[in-house]
């Protein structure tokens, strides 16, 4: 990179952070030869919900302890609202932080919890009062307020913590895994709670979650993380529709994944040559991905197999089709249509513009 | 299906409740704690002459100035030691419990040794290094201080040395509370914008102090019968309680008033577990489950407002030094207190090795030469060896009744859901808060109708009953920390009770119960207070035989005996270590 290019390109970032609430610039954590967070830029607006997913140990959590400052990264900067605050400590940085076990304390009540932060920032009695009853009405409580956090449910207890975490209005919030604990009833119901909480209060939210629906359901964008790096930065549809790699693709969801060589006429697997997407090419190895509902069965199509799965889901028939490499693809069959049975041969093929090559 | 006969299971019978199984040892616990301190009640109340009901020994406690003397000692330095004792040990547990998983169990190992190392060893210890030909008088004279001064036999050495004694108690009731908090709150209130200072006083400290009060329980309970120290350490005017009731024990004959000074021990220690339960409730020292607090009862409001009042003012001081010392943090002054506490708890123990090999007649320091005489002349003592071998011998007896009453309790009380389980385990953790004198006096009572003074028996008896709790806590504690549904799938995969038993129970929580085992021997092998009422003159223990020596002389005949009991308790106590299952070190 020559210095002209170089400094463009730090005008560029330096123009990014003074838009955006938080930026980190090339952060990093490493613990001996352990590259918990690889060197990582990331700029998140002013009122973004953004989502950073992926599966455990792939480096969620060390960038959430460095952004609320309970870690300390090894390299980078981390600048909030365009100021350095790479080594603020955490209870200067004004942070929310939502903690997956909640964190509450247990020798302080509902309403004590809730004061807390406030306490800390020496907010008038009066004043500290009002926004302590405001934060429980918010989050359904006020009746609880003289509880103990053991005396509470699951869900209450997570209330509280919202509670504890929106009463000091911090303008950005960190959620590590918070509905991780929930049962499924549950968990969606906060969903559509914390969803409410960032629509009124305008707050800039990152939430870490493990899980994709999850992250499809409540992010303005999403961040897919894998071994400690960005694996793809995306809105939920960019991210489900446009997977840049096969593990973006996995990841979200999507199982059939056909792997091959590049040849004159396609990509040549194990089970026969395909066509690849217009406007592709490419040389060595690389996969086909195609998703359920784009699969079809139709007697010209290019592979072959058996039906050895068929799930009847409600709306529609999941079939898993086993092709003669052990392969297995699924296929998505509206209910209404004819429907192979179990053990009969199945021809599948796709609209070529359909698949997406992905190298791995 | 016609000519399939159908069988139809028999309805199983009411399984009974578990609780069943804890019934031998509190039978034991109800003949040999429970009865014979009743016993010795209304002995207290008896006239000895006439048999008639008199409040006359208790009068003559509470109003001769010799006795009242005694009593306010007592309990004015029981105090002071609890005091001292928690000051020293939370910065040290605090410390240990922040420590990485491997270094606090290294480091924690050089607390428990001097715990379980016996307090007659420890304060021997100090008589010979605090004596007038000592390490620290030779020291001062080295230093070209001509007259050394009086070390010994005097209050504040005494205070010292019983604090000395009970920081390892205080600094493990502590750690075992703290290293349960979870560390993610104190990064919590870090994130809600409290300061480090502010965190812990308004969030470690409350939460450490169910921890301190079990502390402050045990080490007060444990100085109000304490009399090796004043005995050895201290001059005439430090007599306290335990010393009193020896002495009208085993020279008055007065078992009346001893009985009358005992009572009055059992009645300090149950009013301070009233308090504590007042305060923190007895099931939490207990492991207990049920909590019923009180979101506006004053002690909560009081505890409350002191830690903020404190965190104010200790935040204030911290940013004030922050501002003049350019923020350093002062993380190394607490390691190097933590250190210098240990190597003062664990030197004197390991001072007294080179002593045994001395080639002098007398103790000197530094020994003028290696020789092994006196450990020979150890082994060639019928006294010392009789009294060694007899040591092993209720050690082992005590271990093994002792651990199969404990594992029957532990596993009856586990899987109980009766509601008498609570009281069952107070009882199986009362020996705990009675000082073990009490226990002494009580049982000589018992055993002098019964028959069984001076008898190996009436000694492993008295010892099963001071090993119960220790024993009973390793093997409940194994047993909660075993998983229950192993055993269920055992017996879905086709195991019989008796095979999910050998198979499955037993492999994983053999640890748990040779460490019981372990841990029972080391009571009984270092136990003095009952060996002392129960063995009389001719059945002594090694304790015994130790503490029958050092009141006569200190000689390097004792030092050597002393260096075989912190030998076989060093063996031991790192064997238990070893094989006790870790908690959460699971694959």
């Amino acid at each position: 990179m020559n210095a002209d290019a170089q400094i463009r390109m730090t005008a560029a970032t330096e123009q990014e952070g003074r838009s955006a609430k938080l930026s980190l610039n090339g952060l990093a954590k490493q613990y001996g030869s352990v590259h918990a967070l690889r060197p990582m830029d990331l700029n998140v607006a002013t009122g973004e919900f953004l989502t950073v997913l992926g599966p455990s140990g792939s480096g969620k959590t060390t960038l959430l302890q460095l952004i609320a400052g309970l870690a300390e990264p090894t390299a980078g900067r981390l600048l909030i609202d365009g100021q350095d605050h790479t080594w603020t400590p955490a209870h200067k940085r004004s942070i929310g932080v939502v903690f997956q076990n909640y964190a509450l304390f247990p020798h302080m009540t509902v309403r004590e919890n809730a004061a807390f932060p406030l306490e800390m920032r020496r907010v008038p009695r009066g004043e500290l009062e009002r926004r302590v009853a405001a934060a429980l009405e918010m989050v359904g409580l006020s009746t609880l307020r003289d509880r103990f956090p053991t005396e509470l449910s699951g869900g209450q207890q997570q209330r509280v913590a919202l509670a504890r975490c929106f009463v000091y209005q911090p303008a950005l919030i960190l959620m590590d895994e918070p509905l991780g604990a929930l049962d499924r009833k549950l968990r969606e119901t906060m969903q559509i709670e914390i969803k409410r909480l960032h629509r009124d209060t305008g707050a800039t939210i990152i939430f870490v979650t493990h899980d994709q629906e999850e992250a499809l359901a409540m992010s303005d964008r999403i961040c897919l993380m894998n071994h400690g790096r960005i694996e793809q930065l995306g809105t939920p549809q960019e991210i489900y529709e446009h997977p840049a790699t096969l593990f973006a693709a996995d990841f979200i969801g999507i199982s059939n994944v056909l792997h091959g060589r590049f040849g004159p006429a396609g990509l040549e697997t194990a089970d026969g040559t395909l066509a690849l997407p217009p406007g592709t090419a490419g040389s060595g190895e690389a996969a086909l991905t195609i998703r359920p509902e784009h699969v079809e069965l139709r007697p010209d199509g290019a592979l072959r197999g058996r039906v050895t799965e068929s799930v009847y889901a409600g709306s529609e028939f999941r079939l898993v089709v086993t092709l003669g490499s052990g392969a297995t693809l699924v296929v998505r069959r509206s209910s209404g249509q004819a429907v192979p049975h179990l053990g009969e041969e199945a021809a599948l093929g796709w609209a070529p513009e359909r698949a997406r090559l992905l190298f791995s | 299906m016609s000519g399939v006969a159908i069988e139809v299971a028999a309805a199983p019978r009411r399984r009974r409740d578990a609780i069943w199984l804890a019934l031998p040892g509190l039978l034991f616990l109800a003949a040999f704690l429970v009865l014979p301190s009743l016993g010795l009640l209304s002995l207290s109340l008896t006239d000895d002459d006439t048999g008639a009901w008199t409040l006359h020994a208790y009068q003559r406690a509470l109003g001769v100035p010799v006795y009242t003397r005694i009593i306010s000692n007592t309990f004015w330095i029981a105090l002071q030691v609890t005091v001292l004792c928690l000051l020293i040990a939370y910065p040290l547990a605090y410390w240990l419990a922040r420590l990485p998983a491997r270094r606090q169990r290294i480091m924690a190992l050089l607390v428990l040794l001097p715990l379980w190392t016996s307090a007659l060893v420890k304060n021997f210890a100090w008589l010979v290094l605090l004596g007038r030909n000592g390490i620290f008088a030779e020291a001062l004279r080295a230093l070209g201080m001509e007259a050394p001064p009086d070390l010994l036999f005097n209050r504040a050495t005494v205070i010292f040395a019983m604090t000395h004694s009970m920081v390892p108690l205080a600094a493990v009731s502590m750690l075992s509370v703290m290293t349960q908090l979870d560390p993610r709150l104190t990064q919590a209130a870090g994130t809600l914008g409290a300061s480090r200072v502010t965190a812990f006083w308004r969030v470690y400290l409350p939460l450490s102090m169910p921890g301190v009060a079990s502390a402050g329980l045990l080490v007060f309970i444990g100085g109000l019968g304490y009399f090796i120290t004043p005995a050895l350490l201290g001059s005439p005017r430090e007599t306290m309680m335990g010393q009193a009731i020896i002495n009208q024990v085993q020279q008055m004959d007065n078992l009346v008033f001893a009985s009358a000074l005992s009572a009055l021990l059992i009645a300090a220690a149950l009013a301070s577990c009233l308090v504590y339960d007042r305060v923190f409730g007895l099931s939490r020292m207990t492991g207990g489950g049920s909590q019923s607090r009180s979101a506006r009862s004053l002690i909560r409001r009081t505890g409350l407002w002191l830690t903020r009042v404190a965190s104010t003012l200790f935040g204030a001081l911290s940013e004030v030094s922050a501002g003049l010392l350019g923020g350093h943090r002062f993380a190394w002054l607490l390691t190097a207190y933590a250190v210098v506490v240990i190597a003062v708890l664990v030197l004197p123990i390991l001072a007294l090795i080179p002593m045994a090999f001395t080639s002098a007649e007398f103790m000197s320091f530094p020994p003028p030469g290696f020789s092994l005489r006196w450990f020979e002349e150890y082994m060639n003592s019928p006294v010392w060896t009789s009294a060694t071998l007899r040591s092993f011998g209720i050690g082992a007896a005590t271990a093994v009744v002792t651990m199969t009453l404990a594992t029957l309790a532990a596993f009856g009380l586990a899987r109980s859901a009766s509601r008498l389980t609570p009281f069952a385990f107070l009882l199986f953790m009362t020996p705990m808060v009675i000082p073990s004198i009490v226990v002494g006096v009580a049982l000589f009572q018992l055993f002098a109708r019964l028959g069984l003074i001076a008898t190996d028996l009436g000694i492993m008896l008295g010892h099963v009953v001071h090993a119960m709790p220790i024993a009973f806590v390793i093997v409940l504690a194994t047993l909660k920390s075993h998983d229950w549904r192993l055993d269920q799938a055992a017996a879905t995969l086709g195991a019989n009770r008796p095979r999910v038993f050998c198979r499955v129970t037993m492999p994983l929580i053999r640890g748990g119960l040779v460490a019981g085992l372990i841990f029972a021997f080391l009571s009984s092998f270092e136990e003095l207070t009952v060996a002392l009422f129960i063995g009389g003159g001719l059945r002594s223990t090694l304790p015994k035989q130790m503490w029958d020596d050092v009141i006569l002389q200190v000689s390097p005949l004792l030092v050597a005996a002393s260096v075989v009991v912190i030998v076989v308790v060093t063996a031991l106590f790192m064997l238990a270590e070893l094989l006790r299952p870790k908690a959460g070190r699971r694959a």
